[in-house]
């Protein structure tokens, strides 16, 4: 059943992340969504609990506190830089609707 | 002007039906509320529209803090409230609850007058699901669309206007950063002339007769809704039962699949307005920074960028501390130790042993801990600098060939730079690197950076013995020092740390940003305290240990009471081993010794053994560099220039302080540390005693 | 078909694969670099690496690196209705 992306965004974007989609730019490009539109949807399937995100990451990021000597002692090392400073590598998996 | 804050409370009892929680207090003015999403910038609007005006209290019955104050605006007199940030009306925090309280009431004459909703255009399809749920209600609505800039930034052009009219609401672009909201107040004055909409449930929240042409309606919803059960009355009823009943935890009181369409038709919304009304520019990373990368990381002139780069850090550092260490230094054998003296004397301990562990051990030692202060707090400062503007990174990517060679990752040039200001920081700086084996290569190769405090001995002897061509020959001394480093390196990577792994280059070029100063003095306080925490104690138990070992006389009496006190005779012990290497003089030895435990005595020291004061200014050596030029012309058979050489590099390669011991041996424990140290030795006796031998055949 | 140590700058590229240990696979994941990703090889840098470009993003990487990742040219961008 093909979704008109238009009208239900969310319904579109969840058939693309259980389709398979590897990256939220290419569920922008198979649904026509704006990118900011999307991204948006998968943080609200996520607080509706339609979709699981787990961030994955190894340790000791690369920039900011990344490349501060002091990253063992340092006093501003527990403020994490703002979401939009980093990226940040998530795994979406949509969830199964309970029988 | 007055001062006047209207509370908007009255005492409520909380209802897990959600629809008390207390009520606006009307004044006979209109009572606009402000709503939005976290980090929108909707305080700032609150603080601007309100100025003095204001107070922030918590909501009655609640923990939640709402603002409330007056606008006062051209024809605008009203009552403001700033409900807290909340990302929906769904109430799954009790911020949320509070602003569903009061946006979403059975009785239309408790309702604001006016809500504003602040929205993001950074952000726009996430901080308009707000707006979204707002105009299901009867409220009278405008949208304050903020971080236009950041916007633009990233490419990101919103069309007001287009915006507007797919929602159906005024809409503003205002910056309340800067202050500047014009637009709003007439906006709110404009809202308030009309009445107040009658909003359905439908998609679009317009009484859409058939043949309506809004946004929604044109893309189809009504078909959608002809497929979907929750629009349409009998939806809208469905709504409203599950607004009123709200059971904990699902939005909407809505289950599974009724909430998602709800939420979808919302997102339809959103995304047609998003689709008119904004337009992304390709790939907005500032222009700038590439620009400045296209250089930075350039093969062949990322690398002269960096060591001017490198030049100026070091240039700086030592330009402006220098005066400072001058002051302190004045001070604390000046004033503070004429007091203390004083107070001896005072005491009768005038002239005793205790006045001199206490003036030539403690004070002495506590200023020479307080001279470091100075010249690491602006080192530590720069290189904050640096890694906050984002060039490190370039720095990395540029030195990671280079450190490739030496067998460690581009992000151990970090640590070896600082070395050369000094290397007990320069070994916590290690910690950079996430591998353990990394660490330890780096913290073994630390010593061999040619530190500031080595820097003062060259000058002395450089000055004394080479004149005109001093300065080339402190060059060579640095030179000296990276061909170590890299020796070392080889000879560790060969040996011992043999199954030490590669690891290529994958590193982030984050923007170049303006540093944060304050994030920047935070960092520079850190690293500062923790090294006079490590270093402080030993420095001044130094001190006092050769000062003691210079105090104690041993065997009789010589000449020059220097020569037979403890430390004469250990350094007249000492000196035969460096007869290979052109200095086997006592002298030299002593001044070797005490510079095994702290470099900036080496100086001092020296001058002690010759019972000469120490020169004022290192360039003009007068006093002390006569009785060195004795010395080596004496112990080196003739061989001076040769001797003095051998003498520098083994300055350079031994043993750096036992301020850096403390701190290898807290970074990689005991034995590696005496691996270090052996290592040390080791290398700088070979080399030095190389130099001097065929030094010997040339000159 | 190309690694990312040959292709040409400045053409937008689709990543395939990357045959590296996982470590180094999710460390390049997490700067935006996997496959499905459309990046552009910017320059050269000092050393033999190349910087990357993904979407806003900048990335330094080594030649090793480089040479292990492969990528196809990307489709044009399908025609909006």
């Amino acid at each position: 059943m093909t979704v008109p992306s238009a009208a239900s965004p969310l319904r579109a974007v969840l058939a693309e992340l259980d389709a398979g989609a590897p990256t939220l730019d290419e569920v922008a490009r198979r649904t026509g969504l704006d990118r900011g539109v999307v991204s948006a949807a998968v943080d609200h399937l996520v607080r509706l609990r339609r979709v699981d995100a787990t961030t994955l990451a190894s340790a000791c990021p690369d920039d900011g506190c990344g490349t501060c000597p002091s990253s063992g002692g340092c006093g501003s090392h527990g403020t994490p830089a703002p979401a939009g400073n980093r990226p940040v590598l998530v795994a979406l998996s949509v969830r199964r609707p309970r029988p | 002007m007055t001062t006047t804050t209207r509370t908007v409370t009255r005492p409520s009892v909380p209802s897990c039906h959600g629809d008390g929680g207390g009520e606006i207090v009307r004044d006979g003015r209109p009572v606009v509320a402000l709503v939005g999403s976290p980090n929108v910038g909707k305080s700032s609007v609150f603080n601007t529209v309100t100025g003095a005006r204001r107070s922030v209290g918590n909501w009655a019955g609640t923990s939640v803090e709402v603002g409330s104050g007056s606008w006062r605006s051209g024809g605008l007199d009203a009552a403001v409230v700033d409900l807290p940030g909340a990302y929906s009306l769904d109430p799954l925090s009790p911020d949320e609850e509070l602003t569903r309280d009061l946006l979403v009431r059975p009785d239309r004459a408790e309702l604001p007058d006016v809500v504003v909703v602040v929205v993001s255009a950074a952000d726009l399809a996430r901080t308009l699901y707000l707006a979204a749920q707002v105009l299901e209600q009867p409220l009278r609505v405008v949208l304050a669309v903020t971080m236009g800039d950041v916007a633009t930034r990233r490419g990101i052009d919103v069309d007001h206007a287009a915006l507007s009219l797919a929602l159906g609401v005024p809409v503003v672009a205002i910056d309340p950063r800067r202050g500047r909201v014009d637009g709003l107040a007439e906006a709110v004055e404009e809202a308030l002339r009309t009445p107040v909409p009658a909003r359905s449930l439908r998609p679009c929240g317009c009484d859409c007769a058939p043949g309506c042409s809004c946004t929604c309606c044109a893309a189809g919803a009504t078909a959608d809704a002809k497929a979907d059960p929750t629009a349409g009355p009998a939806g809208d009823a469905a709504h409203l039962a599950g607004d009123a009943a709200h059971p904990d935890g699902g939005a909407d009181g809505l289950d599974g699949d009724d909430e998602l369409a709800v939420a979808d038709r919302r997102f339809a919304r959103i995304a047609a307005a998003v689709e008119v009304a904004t337009s992304r520019r390709g790939s907005a990373r500032a222009d700038w920074t590439d620009r400045v990368d296209r250089v930075a990381t350039h093969p062949v002139a990322g690398p002269l960028l960096f060591l001017s780069v490198m030049w100026a850090v070091f240039q700086l550092t030592t330009r402006v501390a220098a005066p400072v260490q001058g002051f302190l230094d004045d001070l604390v054998s000046g004033p503070v130790s004429d007091g203390a003296r004083w107070l001896l004397s005072a005491v009768g301990l005038g002239g005793s042993w205790v006045e001199g562990l206490v003036v030539d051990g403690v004070i002495a030692g506590v200023g020479m801990l307080l001279t470091f202060v100075p010249l690491m707090a602006i080192m530590f400062a720069l290189l904050a600098l640096l890694e906050d503007s984002g060039y490190m990174a370039r720095a990395a990517v540029v030195t990671d060939r280079v450190m490739r060679a030496v067998g460690l990752p581009g992000r151990a040039f970090l640590p070896l730079v600082v070395g050369f200001g000094c290397n007990v920081p320069a070994v916590s700086a290690t910690r950079v690197l996430p591998d353990a084996r990394q660490r330890l290569l780096t913290v073994l190769l630390v010593p061999f950076t040619s530190c500031s405090a080595r820097l003062t001995v060259y000058v002395l002897v450089a000055s004394t013995f080479f004149g005109a061509h001093a300065g080339d020959v402190v060059f060579g001394m640095y030179v000296l020092s990276i061909v170590l480093v890299v020796v070392a390196g080889l000879l560790l990577r060969t040996t011992l740390l043999r199954s030490l792994g590669q690891e290529d280059l994958v590193l982030d070029l984050p923007r170049y940003q303006r540093p944060a100063l304050r994030l920047l003095g935070a960092v520079t306080w850190t690293r500062l305290s923790a090294f006079l925490r490590t270093a402080g104690g030993i420095i001044v138990a130094t001190v006092v240990v050769v000062w003691a070992l210079s105090a104690i006389q041993i065997g009789e009496r010589a000449q020059e009471p220097v020569r037979s006190s403890a430390y004469g005779r250990l350094s007249t012990a000492i000196a035969p081993v460096f007869t290979p290497a052109g200095f086997g003089d006592w002298h030299a030895a002593g001044a070797l010794t005490v510079g095994f435990v702290a470099k900036e005595a080496v100086v001092s020291s020296w001058a002690q053994t010759y019972a000469t004061a120490e020169p004022a200014d290192l360039h003009q050596p007068g006093g002390l560099g006569a009785s060195l030029r004795g010395d080596f012309e004496r112990s080196s058979g003739g061989h001076t220039t040769a001797a003095v050489l051998a003498f520098l590099v083994f300055l350079l390669g031994y043993t750096p302080c036992a301020a850096t011991l403390a701190a290898q041996r807290r970074e990689i424990g005991g034995r590696w540390t005496l691996v270090g140290v052996g290592l040390q030795l080791g290398l700088a006796w070979s080399v030095a005693v190389a130099v001097f031998q065929v030094g010997r055949l040339i000159a | 078909m190309v690694t990312l140590a040959s292709a040409p700058f400045g053409v937008p590229l689709l990543l395939e694969q990357a045959a590296l240990p996982a470590p180094r696979r999710l460390r390049l994941a997490e700067l935006g670099l996997r496959p499905g990703a459309t990046v552009t090889v910017l320059r050269r840098t000092a050393g033999g690496g190349r910087i990357v470009g993904v979407g806003d993003a900048r990335v330094a990487v080594a030649r090793a690196v480089l040479q292990q990742v492969t990528a196809v040219h990307a489709a044009a961008p399908a025609e909006k209705g």
